[in-house]
């Protein structure tokens, strides 16, 4: 027995002798299709002695295949054995035959050619399937299409697989199976167009396979491909997932289908099987990675990133000594990784991967460790030092390496300016228990301020260096320097948008107008669609105005209130910006300073501008309110007019009249009138909770209400539920409900079954896209979440559960701070006096802590 | 994300090429049609358009290319070089490889 027959009966399975007929079939079809000769033989030859007539030809077949491979693996002896092995089995009768039809089919030596020849001699032994064309889809509909009678050969894409990749011309196949074979060059054909980069000439080939044929794997196969490199990833996708498991156009695609799944934003990674990784390296073009990066991907799944890294700069050095993208792209991730790590980890991390990521192959290592080192130091006033330090070390290194570069000297100097002045707002106001405040503001300001002037003086044409220096003097109080600094910005970039509105906001916040709108209207003339420009100028030509009315001066606030006339846009839809509004402002301003006349006629002008006189009659009464003392007959014939208004209730006006308090109460929110005016307005509203409104108009009214110091439940509650009772699914009302019940609570004590709810009317929010709500309940939820959720007991007994401990643990940082800080020896003594007393003062703030706590 | 891969660029593109991709990207995300997709190609756009911010980007960044190694690989694929058919020959090489195995 030889040694396969051995294996086969012995160790992999049971005894050809005792397996079923149609099993043997299965096993030699699915050996003949994988060109495994050897192994097929031994189920036919079993085939043979159970019905010879029938099996023998394709014994023989197989046979032939099995002697081609051999000589083309130049084991020509043995292949003379078994060509002597055929000449037994058939007799005498075919000889010449047997042995010579695949070498003369295929011109000899090709191992894939000669088991296309064993597989057209199989078809020809027993009926192919395309011999008459005939075919029929697979019974159970999934599967690939089979031929008909196909019982005795279920795996025939295993035939059709061998008969492609043989890409050699077989006349037997053309003159015996003309369909199969115009099907097979049909294959063959989209394959070296998909290769030539046509895709749609590819697919038009692929397309005259017909789908019930033993080729229509392939057909699948090309049009995922073809999806694939054009980038149809869910059209690639189906196609790949449809083709039928267990064919080389199966596995082939395995990899395909890997990249889309793992290029796939959302959704779950797919496993990563070697081999797969394999093949995705190879179709990708870069078969010099296939051993680099499967091994990779391994370690690091498996947390072991120091190997994972160590594994790629060995065994892909080349990439790294070119300092090519693909080599920066892997390094960044390596090194990228450690600011994803906890502290300590990081450190130990870099520490390791520093010998072979900092050697001598890869040129900008050494740069890319130290820049990591300086962004994964913590940005706290304890290490505020080491922070600097680590910056200044990457400068260096960079310098070293590379040269001198100014322009990033000086965005590190920035950036380091940037960090001191966070730290300078941090420590603004609040109270730091060893140093004074401020001691350690001035500090972080004079540090701020010199190392943003050390980024000026290496790079002085840097705008956004200038801005950063005038906002800290800004907040800072520094109010000549900050004017002074205005004033080199503006002659340093006359030009900038940006520069020209942040010096105009600036110049009308301290009140110097006619600066500021000179900025503005330079501004607006280098871009005049910027509607944000356009409100600032016409806003900073209302306050001059007003402050000329306030001075009596009348000509002034004429004059700048036809700048921003000119400035402003037709229209009803922004009470900054359209033209009846600054009408109305500007007859108000005439009001008050007697020039009754002429106000009569601006507020007649306003009217005709616009179309809604409602919101304009009680937009004037409100304005005319907040700007000063309104003289008598005009504010009384606009009192008449809005009692006209309220008289025949309408949830429209309340609608309209509630958008135009909300806009006046930002101008002056403390105003007794408006507090009266709302009484009136809810009054109103509740008069008109009847009629019939919009969901836009209740929303209205019902945010208005809700905006209120003290929230007006009853008028929410009344327009809620009125849409409510026609729309009970409508999320934002159903959240005002939710409010409702809760009184306000529901931010602040909100319980396991309010987070139920919410869920509830988010779900029903991103049913009727109704993305503000999304975003806004999304928040919520977040911050209910943490709120329910149960307290993170620590039981580890040496960490400072106690305040006192905590503490204590922060002073002791900060000590060894100061002492770093005072290293000089300047002022030690006298700190560490200072030291122990803020010590005593820690301790009287911890007994005062334990009493609250007991409280 | 990273803007590279973002907008699609290899890492040494010089102003022209990414303003040219940009505009690129814009038509085929408009504000309108994919407002989200459009606010990452902004703000992609606004990290790397001069040789400022480009620099500023280089300093600062410290977006991770992919989750894994393989990711990051299929990210450089994916902004550098995109997805390239493979020659005749090697389609047939590694239709043969997939047989064997």
């Amino acid at each position: 027995m030889g040694k396969l027959r051995k294996q086969l009966s012995g160790k992999t399975g049971p005894s050809p002798k005792i397996m079923a007929t149609a099993d043997l079939e299965r096993n030699a079809a699915a050996d003949l299709g994988r060109q495994n000769f050897s192994r097929a033989k031994e189920w036919l030859k079993e085939l043979c002695k159970r019905d010879r007539e029938r099996y023998l030809p394709q014994l023989i077949a197989c046979y032939e295949g099995l002697a081609a491979q051999m000589s083309a693996q130049g084991r020509h002896h043995e292949a003379r054995v078994v060509r002597e092995q055929i000449r037994q089995i058939a007799g005498e009768r075919e000889p010449a035959r047997e042995t010579a039809a695949p070498k003369e089919e295929t011109g000899g030596g090709d191992v894939f050619a000669a088991a296309a020849a064993a597989v057209l001699t199989k078809w020809g032994g027993s009926g192919g399937p395309a011999a008459s064309g005939n075919v029929t889809p697979a019974e159970d509909g999934a599967g690939p299409p089979r031929p008909a009678g196909d019982a005795a050969r279920p795996r025939d894409e295993a035939d059709a697989d061998a008969l492609v990749i043989a890409f050699t011309e077989i006349p037997r196949f053309r003159e015996t199976f003309p369909e199969a074979h115009r099907e097979c060059l049909a294959v063959q054909q989209a394959l070296s167009l998909v290769s030539a980069g046509d895709f749609d000439a590819a697919l038009r080939e692929a397309k005259t396979i017909r789908r019930q044929s033993v080729f229509a794997p392939w057909r699948l196969f090309i049009t995922g491909l073809c999806a694939f490199y054009t980038h149809h990833d869910d059209r690639a996708r189906e196609a790949f997932s449809r083709i039928p498991g267990n064919s080389l156009t199966f596995r082939a695609s395995r990899p395909y289908l890997f990249i889309l799944e793992t290029e796939r934003p959302e959704g779950p990674r797919p496993g990563a099987k070697e081999s797969l990784l394999v093949n995705a390296c190879r179709i990708l073009r870069h078969p010099e990675l296939d051993h680099v990066l499967p091994r990779a991907e391994f370690l690091w799944q498996t947390g072991r990133p120091v190997d994972s890294c160590r594994h790629v700069f060995r065994s892909a050095k080349h990439l790294f000594e070119a300092d090519g993208p693909l080599g920066n792209t892997l390094a960044r991730f390596y090194l990228h990784a450690a600011l994803l790590m906890a502290g300590d980890t990081a450190d130990l991390y870099l520490q390791k991967i520093a010998g072979f990521v900092g050697g001598q192959g890869f040129r900008s290592g050494d740069i890319h460790l130290a820049r990591i080192r300086a962004l994964g130091t913590p940005r706290d006033p304890v290490h505020y030092r080491n922070y600097l330090q680590k910056w200044e070390e990457y400068r260096q290194r960079r310098e070293a390496l590379l040269g001198r570069d100014d322009r990033i000297s000086a965005l590190v100097s920035s950036h380091m300016g940037d960090f001191l002045f966070s730290l300078w707002q941090d420590t603004n106001g609040n109270r730091f228990p060893i140093r004074s405040p401020r001691g350690r503001q001035s500090l972080y300001y004079s540090l701020a301020l010199a190392k943003y002037r050390e980024s000026l003086d290496l790079y002085p044409g840097d705008r956004d260096v200038h801005l950063k220096i005038l906002e800290l003097y800004d907040q800072a109080g520094a109010t000549s320097e900050r004017n002074k600094k205005l004033d080199e910005i503006t002659r340093l970039f006359p030009d900038d948008r940006d520069v020209l509105v942040k010096n105009g906001s600036l110049c009308i916040k301290r009140k110097a107008f006619l600066k500021g709108i000179g900025y503005l209207k330079r501004a607006l003339i280098l871009n005049p669609l910027e509607g944000r420009v356009r409100e600032y100028l016409i806003l900073g030509c209302i306050s001059a105005a007003l402050q000329s009315v306030s001075r009596g001066n009348n000509l002034r606030y004429r004059e700048f209130m036809q700048d921003a006339m000119e400035a402003g846009e037709p229209g009803l839809h922004n009470m900054n910006l359209c033209h009846p509004y600054i009408l109305l402002r500007w007859a108000a301003m005439e009001w008050i300073t007697g020039q009754e006349e002429r106000g009569d006629e601006l507020y007649r002008d306003a009217l005709d501008r616009g179309d809604n006189n409602i919101r304009l009659v009680y937009f004037t009464y409100l304005i005319i309110s907040i700007y000063g003392t309104p003289p008598l007959r005009p504010f009384n014939f606009l009192e008449k007019q809005v009692k006209e208004i309220f008289k025949t209730p309408s949830p429209s006006v309340a609608a309209a009249i509630t958008e135009i308090m909300y806009y006046v109460r930002q101008i002056d929110p403390r105003h007794p009138r408006l507090r009266r005016e709302f009484d009136r307005l809810k009054t109103f509203a509740m008069k008109a909770v009847t009629l019939p409104c919009t969901v836009e108009e209740a929303k209205s009214i019902v945010s208005y209400a809700y905006a209120q110091p003290r929230k007006e439940w009853g008028l929410i509650k009344a327009y809620t539920d009125k849409i409510l009772r026609s729309d009970p699914r409508h999320p934002w009302f159903l959240y005002f409900r939710l409010l409702h019940s809760r009184r306000g609570e529901l931010l602040y004590a909100p319980r396991p079954q309010d987070l139920a709810a919410l869920e509830e009317i988010l779900a029903l929010a991103v049913e009727r896209h109704d993305r503000f709500l999304v975003e806004k309940l999304n928040k919520i939820i977040v911050n209910m979440k943490k709120t329910l959720a149960p307290a993170e007991e620590d039981d580890d007994p040496d960490d400072c559960t106690d305040l006192g401990d905590r503490k204590f643990r922060k002073i002791m940082e900060e000590i060894e701070a100061i002492i770093n800080m005072e290293a000089s020896g300047r002022r030690g003594r006298r700190a560490g006096k200072r030291l122990e007393k803020k010590l005593r003062e820690a301790n009287q703030d911890d007994r005062q802590a334990h009493l609250f706590d007991e409280f | 994300m990273d803007p590279y891969d973002v907008l699609g660029l290899p890492r040494d593109a010089d102003d022209e090429t990414i303003r040219k991709r940009y505009l690129e990207q814009v038509r085929r995300f408009s504000p309108d049609a994919a407002p989200e997709e459009f606010q990452r190609i902004r703000k992609a756009y606004e990290q790397i358009k001069d040789e400022g911010a480009r620099r500023r980007h280089e300093l600062f960044d410290h977006t991770m290319p992919g989750e894994t190694p393989f990711g990051a690989f299929l990210a450089y694929i994916r902004c550098c070089e995109g997805r390239r058919p493979p020659s005749q020959e090697e389609l047939k090489e590694y239709l043969r490889k997939c047989l064997k195995n």
